[in-house]
């Protein structure tokens, strides 16, 4: 605002004068508590204790020193012990991704798409949509968790079994091409609801003449959808899809509520595996090396996301 | 006679102003043989979708969908009030609300579940923790995102973007880090621990979408408010904050929200019984005597969801119009 009133200073109060010259101190003073806050939290950990716990030999035990070990623990995921999970949980996270996205995308596009139309009460529908999306993601996989059962209330279960044979003992949840599905539903069922508000905001910005002119030209639903819908939506949807593959990638709660990265290590994606390295085996400085390897993967991802964002304020 | 022709020539002309869509229009009609045909022809299609598959379709695509939607919930609510023998009997795994006296006597989850487990204790501590974290959090992210929005500083574009990129982060890359420097200076397992924690979690967001909702507001707001004779922070209390009051509102639920869901930091930070949020103690529960707890954790699981479900149904349109407006529909 120091700009804007540069031609009216001379009858102005002391303290406007004030505010005026030291206009840059009053953004950092207003900024102060969120960086502050941010730089506590989130960078100096991130920076300092991510990068150095890495490099040692890290548990709660007070007895032990915590000795340096190097890259003992980066050898270890890479070369040692930890290789075939390593690399396994690399293939099973990229598999969901490219399974829950697509997924995700398709439900909340055709929810957008219905909730769209003229419909009786339809502020009362298009809020019930968000009822997964509101459900906290432990609560939702826990649903999830006791309907996968293989038992008298497991009624995924038991739909799934009318067409496919699950086997019995251990059900959806601990039998292993069924515990990543059964993943995938919980996660889906509980996270399209952010790109269905997106699209839904998307789709009401499209101008309604649009659809009648093609009307009258004879354009069918189909292609009313390919011509109109899809090519204004097309930026949205690389935005939205974009958000979605950084947010899944990290996301522990819902494998970890629905089969607990099992049976085995079939569920451990890359997320998983290092809350399981870390606070259930207690060897923080494996998982902070683990951690450290896949904040390197990500971090182009994240960047590639904020340019494009924030590609008009520059 | 007069009359027809005129309304014919009408909407020939409508057809041909729009372009390519009237060629292939015209291409598509040509089977038929005559130009008059293809205009009756295309119409005619077009009415029954209109009139004939749409306005089913719409409403079974409706019924499908909140079926699917609220099946979870339903199933949650309705076996909450069953006895575990009872719901070991279900068909098929659907159940459905019988009204047997059994369940609505003492042995009903809903009476017990506070005795049986502090369910009390931890709605308690995960109120505390979700109302603590989205009162800091919208105020920090409102001075932050109308110092982005409005005011002039050294390095802004480079804090905007370090700030943003914080949120992609992912919560599970921290955990280990915030909770060796926690343990350190004693902050674990204390609300303000958690609640500063979770601020920091949501504030990249929080000032994301504040910043978009401020910079669309017109500069000469303050203008004129400062023309009156309000000063600069005046004019940011009395007409800015006023009418910023959705993208607010939609701020403080998102931060309640985020740490109302967070299972993960909530349960490396508040792992003594004080602190267990509801989430938390879900997932505990369910180790521990899965099959005789079976209504409690039915009930917890209800519990955690209905209350967020019921703030975004209350909050529906600020919630809409906040996150529609942040993720990428302007750009």
């Amino acid at each position: 605002m120091a700009t804007i009133d540069r031609f009216d200073r001379g009858d102005r109060s002391l303290g406007d004068r004030i505010l005026d010259e030291y206009g840059s101190l009053q953004g950092i003073l207003f900024l102060l508590p969120s960086l502050l806050l941010l730089g506590f939290i989130v960078f100096y950990p991130m920076i300092f204790n991510g990068i150095l716990l890495s490099f040692r030999q890290f548990t709660l035990d007070p007895s032990l020193v915590n000795p340096w070990v190097g890259l003992e623990n980066y050898q270890y995921w890479l070369f040692g012990g930890g290789q075939a999970l390593f690399l396994f949980s690399i293939k099973m996270t990229l598999l969901y991704e490219l399974v829950v996205i697509p997924f995700d995308l398709m439900v909340a596009l055709a929810a957008a798409l219905v909730l769209n139309e003229t419909l009786p009460a339809r502020p009362l529908w298009r809020g019930l949509m968000l009822a997964g999306y509101a459900a906290p993601p432990v609560a939702a996989g826990l649903t999830f968790a006791v309907m996968e059962q293989a038992a008298s209330y497991g009624v995924v279960y038991n739909f799934l079994n009318m067409f496919f044979s699950v086997p019995a003992s251990g059900g959806i949840t601990s039998n292993s091409p069924w515990a990543f599905w059964g993943v995938v539903f919980a996660k889906v069922w509980r996270d399209f609801g952010f790109m269905y508000v997106v699209f839904l905001a998307g789709v009401q910005s499209i101008p309604k003449e649009l659809y009648e002119i093609a009307k009258v030209d004879g354009a069918g639903p189909v292609r009313r959808f390919r011509h109109i819908t899809l090519p204004h939506l097309r930026t949205i949807i690389v935005t939205v899809v974009m958000i979605r593959t950084i947010f899944t990638i990290g996301k522990v709660e819902i494998p970890w509520a629905v089969t607990q990265g099992g049976p085995v290590n079939y569920t451990t994606f890359l997320g998983v595996a290092i809350f399981k390295q870390g606070f259930l085996n207690w060897s923080l400085g494996r998982a902070a090396a683990l951690g450290m390897m896949f904040s390197l993967a990500i971090i182009p991802l994240i960047i590639l996301w904020v340019r494009t964002e924030t590609e008009d304020y520059d | 006679m007069s009359h027809e022709t005129d309304t014919d020539d009408l909407a020939a002309n409508t057809a041909a102003g729009t372009g390519t869509g009237s060629a292939e229009a015209n291409r598509a009609g040509l089977g038929t043989g005559s130009g008059r045909s293809w205009r009756f022809e295309t119409a005619r299609q077009g009415l029954s979708w209109e009139t004939h598959y749409k306005p089913v379709l719409k409403y079974v695509a409706l019924a499908i969908l909140m079926i699917w939607m609220l099946f979870p919930v339903y199933y949650a609510f309705v076996n909450s009030l069953k006895t575990p023998e009872m719901i070991f009997t279900t068909s098929l795994g659907i159940p459905f609300l019988t009204f047997d006296p059994v369940a609505f006597s003492g042995r009903n989850a809903w009476r017990t579940m506070w005795s049986a487990f502090p369910f009390g204790r931890y709605l308690l501590a995960t109120f505390v923790v979700s109302v603590g974290t989205a009162g800091l959090a919208t105020v920090c992210a409102v001075f932050a995102a109308y110092s982005f929005a409005r005011l002039e500083f050294p390095l802004k574009n480079s804090l905007f973007v370090l700030a943003v990129a914080g949120f992609a982060f992912p919560i599970v890359l921290l955990a280990i880090p915030i909770f060796v420097l926690l343990q350190r200076i004693g902050l674990l397992n204390t609300y303000m621990g958690m609640i500063l924690a979770f601020t920091a979690f949501t504030l990249p967001y929080n000032i994301w979408l504040l910043r978009g909702f401020f910079e669309d507001l017109p500069e000469n707001l303050e203008e004129s408010a400062r023309v009156d004779g309000c000063t600069q922070i005046g004019a940011f209390f009395r007409v800015i904050l006023p009418l910023s009051r959705p993208a607010i509102v939609s701020v403080f639920i998102f931060a309640f929200l985020l740490a109302w869901h967070n299972y993960l930091m909530a349960f490396i930070m508040g792992s003594d019984a004080l602190h267990t949020t509801l989430p938390v103690a879900l997932l505990e529960l369910r180790g521990t005597f899965f099959v005789r707890n079976f209504h409690y954790i039915m009930a917890g699981t209800f519990l955690t969801m209905a209350i967020p479900i019921v703030m975004y149904m209350y909050l529906q349109k600020y919630l809409v119009e906040g996150l529609g407006s942040s993720a990428g529909v302007k750009g």
